[in-house]
């Protein structure tokens, strides 16, 4: 009876704790989608920022979608980002699997050489990664644009693959050299599915970094028809005052996908793990 | 497991296609901006040598970037003291089972995957002193208070961190998610039966056993506030009257907009030596103790 | 052991063959493009051009048809926005990769790829194409810099200041003939709590527009052209005089609340609302409060009395050239420019230009009352240019910074005055 009643007041504050800070955190939220419903008469008329218009401005959202081409540059974006997570997850998770459970000298000092990159302002990149990219002929390619993805990806790849490696119990290597598994075989039968926690979590991350990524994007490709969302937005800004309602109707539907990957791959967070502690 | 200590090649191949791509996109740039962070130039000219005098200029006659440095240190405090206990009490939360979990899970991830831009214009509104949410809220509920938020230089940076902290919860939150299933029930049960409290059981259980998850978030958070840019340009673009200067937007009007190319790079190469003062010692000696 | 070994160098050897078959297939279409235009047109003359992605609308049909229209020539066009615009050229310029011609401002940053010799020189091009009548004069002027003609003039913008004429009138204000009868009206507006000027602060450049026409008026016309040509020093009293005024406006909350870091792309919220009066604006404004729907019988505008002839600013915009352009290349060029300034281009895709043309005898923009009056007033008025590109930029953004700083007051006019003189003497010991 004392338990039952304990695990209710526990619920309870759960749930107030959840709401007074969805309360914080929904007021941005509600901005941005009543900008979205506005036309640009509705925003100017003076009614409250924070205030629904009367008749939604559907029209903001077609015209994201066909004058302002959200649509390609969605379909750009998700080309890159599709090869660029995959590759880059495989790509970590070799190193990660080196550098936690293979006999290799100096792996600390490999792993913080391999972080120089996430501290690197991607600012200072510019120029010599647009001179070698102009040399080779890989300005305005998605190839050019992704291999850069993976090049600064890798850093957060391994901080994260490495850190859940490590955890991982020796034993299941002892048991599978004895199984006459080599270092491919545990790599790829066993080490690498039970990190799918870690993978998830690495995916969820990295779908979103790349999907939002900016400046290199903006560098590297110019071509109007291989542009990625975050460049593409920028042309909904004007140059003597923004239509605010039609940016924030492209920026509600860039995110789409961002939190269609979110949804699926959090649930993975639980399932890996248990799927370790069994084997 | 003793008798495998001795080096075998064939675990470097592992290494090998990372350390390629790693090298092909990283290295050139990294000796490309310790190079250029010698000379003076304006980007297109010729360049003038200058040995170390572009960071001996900056520590000793740049009060910009003294203020930038000072704000950069202000923010890793901020971040690691505040974004952290938020999301990890949000992970926390949101790791119970309870009815609309998913829902929540996605509410709280929500803003981080918004583009920076829109951010920092719903913000300005929020912030706005005469048709701004927050300001409207206290006439409403009948507080007598009115704040300029961010173009009061006192309050400014803190309210561009409030801002930023609205974006920045969603990734730390998911690690830590993600780290909380590390902690498996069986310990939980048994630290109960011992007669641990929530808090305790919390501190002196789940806390170490999420070790690798607190560094892989204390390294990334180091990381994003040593190079928070986007928020602060939207917002202050480092105004009022450079209080909110960054490293980051210094560097960049430096570079993009001062023809310092020099001097921009050096504080680009200052921001990294300065990460890796705090992440190598760190890194390295947690990666010790095992 | 071998199997393992064999199995990576797999892996490898996969990896490196989807990533040269990914650069085949990416690249492919840039490739083909320029083979194709190489093999089957021998001498066809390909030019890339960067502009603003605000214009690609127009741009994208116009490019096409001037594409398919001249078999010989071939235009590649790419879009960015304002910041990305003045970021991707000088990282262009660093690594010589800069396009065939791409879209800049006047003064200090267009000045700087003049400076550096990587822009076409026009001169002789201009003497021998008669652009002397073609351009207006203030265009051509404003587009000479560093002793070059150093572009195409593709707009010629004046500033004004704006004010709702129903306020005014209701206040029973009349339009200011004397720098004392605008203080006066702004007395009045603050009065009935309406803000008297709308600016923003954020970037600093809007709230420039006031304070050069501030230095203006205290300054005159000789001593502010020298001010910003570095020919007199800053902390010159006329400048502190004219920061003192500024910031006795800003004690007085003549500027809205929180202005110093607001965006200036929302200053016209106040003005179209009504809650501020006045607002100093280029003559793009007209048709940005036709597309908020406001109704623009309510604006009018007037020069801002300074005294002396009451001088307006101005810029110019322009599409610089290569340096490495052949004469080929560069009649190409001036051919697709023309045709993209052509009248029936205007016609079609008003809203896509900074109307008027900087030609003479150019059309003026329909339903846009504002646009000639101003540039009526800016040719008896005549014209100075506007600070940021007068300044170089590192100079301009001291001044900005001034700005807050006098406007939290945490400076004195002196001591901002001084703050600029020294950045100027910083720049020029550089």
């Amino acid at each position: 009876m004392e338990g039952k009643q304990k695990k209710i007041i526990k619920k309870l504050v759960l749930y107030f704790a959840l709401a007074v800070l969805a309360l914080i955190w929904v007021v941005p939220m509600f901005t941005l989608v009543a900008t979205a419903m506005k036309s640009r008469q509705d925003f100017m008329s003076g009614i409250s920022l924070f205030q629904f218009p009367e008749s939604i401005a559907w029209s903001n959202f077609i015209n994201a979608l066909t004058k302002g081409r959200l649509f390609d540059y969605m379909r750009n974006d998700l080309i890159v980002t599709c090869l660029k997570v995959p590759l880059g997850i495989f790509v970590g998770s070799l190193a990660s699997f080196a550098l936690t459970r293979l006999n290799i000298r100096y792996s600390t000092g490999i792993f913080i050489f391999f972080l120089i990159g996430m501290m690197l302002p991607m600012q200072a990149a510019l120029v010599p990664i647009n001179v070698i990219f102009s040399k080779l002929k890989l300005l305005n390619t998605y190839f050019g644009l992704f291999y850069v993805y993976v090049g600064f990806g890798i850093s957060y790849a391994i901080l994260i693959l490495r850190g859940f490696m490590k955890g991982i119990p020796k034993d299941i290597d002892e048991a599978a050299w004895v199984d006459g598994c080599n270092k491919w075989q545990l790599f790829w039968h066993i080490i690498f599915p039970i990190s799918k926690p870690a993978v998830a979590t690495l995916l969820i991350t990295d779908f979103l970094a790349t999907w939002n990524e900016y400046l290199l994007a903006s560098v590297i490709i110019n071509d109007n028809t291989k542009k990625t969302v975050p460049v593409g937005l920028m042309t909904f800004v004007g140059e003597h005052g923004t239509d605010y309602g039609y940016l924030c109707a492209g920026v509600l539907i860039s995110v789409i996908p961002v939190l269609i990957v979110y949804l699926v791959f959090q649930r993975h967070f639980v399932e890996g793990m248990a799927g370790a502690v069994k084997s | 497991m003793n008798k495998k200590k001795k080096i075998e090649f064939s675990a470097y191949a592992f290494l090998i296609p990372a350390g390629i791509i790693y090298l092909s996109v990283i290295i050139a740039p990294v000796f490309y901006s310790l190079y250029i962070s010698l000379f003076k130039w304006n980007g297109i000219g010729d360049m003038q040598f200058t040995g170390l005098g572009n960071y001996v200029k900056l520590f000793t006659d740049d009060k910009i970037f003294a203020i930038a440095i000072k704000n950069n240190l202000i923010w890793i405090a901020l971040t690691i003291i505040v974004t952290m206990s938020v999301s990890l009490a949000l992970a926390v939360l949101l790791n119970n089972q309870f009815r609309g979990r998913t829902f929540f899970r996605g509410f709280f991830y929500f803003p981080c995957v918004i583009a920076p831009i829109a951010v920092a214009i719903i913000w300005r509104w929020i912030y706005n002193p005469n048709v701004g949410f927050i300001n409207q809220f206290f006439k409403t509920i009948g507080i007598d208070y009115a704040q300029s938020w961010i173009s009061d230089p006192k309050v400014s940076l803190f309210a561009i961190f409030a801002a930023s902290l609205w974006q920045a919860v969603g990734q730390p939150m998911i690690l830590f998610l993600a780290g909380l299933q590390s902690v498996s029930v069986d310990v939980l049960e048994a630290a109960t039966i011992d007669g641990a409290g929530s808090v305790k059981k919390f501190l002196y259980v789940t806390v170490p056993l999420m070790k690798e998850t607190f560094i892989i978030v204390i390294a990334t958070l180091i990381v994003s506030a040593m190079k928070v840019f986007d928020v602060v340009q939207g917002l202050t673009a480092g105004g009022p009257a450079n209080s909110t200067q960054m490293l980051s937007t210094y560097m960049y009007s430096q570079t993009f907009q001062y023809n310092n190319v020099g001097t921009g790079t050096a504080v680009a190469c200052v921001m990294v030596l300065m990460m890796m003062l705090v992440i190598v010692p760190y890194v390295s000696f947690t990666a010790k103790e095992n | 052991m071998m199997k393992s070994k064999k199995l990576v160098a797999l892996v490898l050897a996969t990896a490196m063959l989807a990533a040269t078959a990914l650069t085949g297939c990416g690249g492919s279409s840039e490739k083909d493009r320029s083979e194709d235009s190489a093999n089957g047109n021998g001498n066809a003359v390909e030019l890339s051009f960067w502009t603003l992605s605000t214009r690609q609308n127009a741009v994208e049909p116009i490019v096409e048809e001037f594409n398919s229209q001249n078999e010989d020539i071939e235009i590649t066009v790419s879009y960015y926005d304002t910041d990305g615009m003045k970021d991707a050229c000088k990282v262009a310029a660093s690594s010589d990769t800069l396009p065939s011609m791409w879209f800049n401002w006047g003064g200090s940053l267009g000045g700087f790829y003049a400076e550096n010799g990587l822009t076409y020189d026009l001169t002789d091009y201009a003497a021998e194409n008669d652009w002397s009548n073609k351009f207006s004069a203030g265009a051509l002027n404003l587009c000479t810099l560093s002793d070059q003609l150093a572009g195409y003039p593709t707009s010629y913008n004046v500033l004004d200041v704006y004010y709702r004429q129903d306020i005014f009138e209701q206040n029973g204000i009349a339009v200011p003939a004397t720098f004392e009868e605008f203080e006066s009206a702004c007395v009045v507006l603050k009065e009935k709590g309406i803000t008297p000027i709308s600016t923003a602060g954020l970037n600093g450049w809007h709230v420039m527009r006031f304070v050069e026409l501030l230095i203006e008026h205290y300054a005159g016309a000789e001593l502010h052209d020298k001010l910003n040509t570095f020919e007199e020093s800053w902390t010159n009293e006329a400048v502190v005089k004219a920061f003192e005024k500024y910031q006795e406006f800003c004690e007085k909350g003549y500027f809205p609340e929180g202005f110093i870091t607001a965006d200036p792309n929302d200053t016209r919220m106040a003005t179209v609302s009504g809650t501020a009066a006045m607002d100093i604006q280029g003559q793009w404004y007209d048709g940005q409060i036709l597309q908020d729907g406001a109704d623009i019988s309510q604006f009018s505008t007037f020069a801002f009395p300074s005294g002396g002839t009451d001088r307006l600013s101005a810029f110019a915009e322009m599409v610089q050239f290569n340096k490495n352009l052949s004469d080929e290349e560069l009649a190409a060029g001036m051919k697709f420019l023309d045709f993209y300034y052509s009248d029936e281009n205007v016609a079609q895709y008003a809203e896509y230009y900074n109307l008027p043309l900087p030609k003479t005898g150019a059309a003026m923009p329909e339903g846009q009352p504002n646009v000639e009056m101003m540039l009526e007033t800016s040719n008896e008025n005549g014209t100075f240019t506007i600070t940021d590109q007068a300044l170089p930029t590192e100079v301009a953004d001291v001044l900005f910074s001034a700005q807050d700083a006098l406007a939290n007051g945490q400076m004195t006019p002196e001591e901002a005055a001084q703050s600029i003189q020294d950045a100027i003497e910083a720049y020029l010991n550089k």
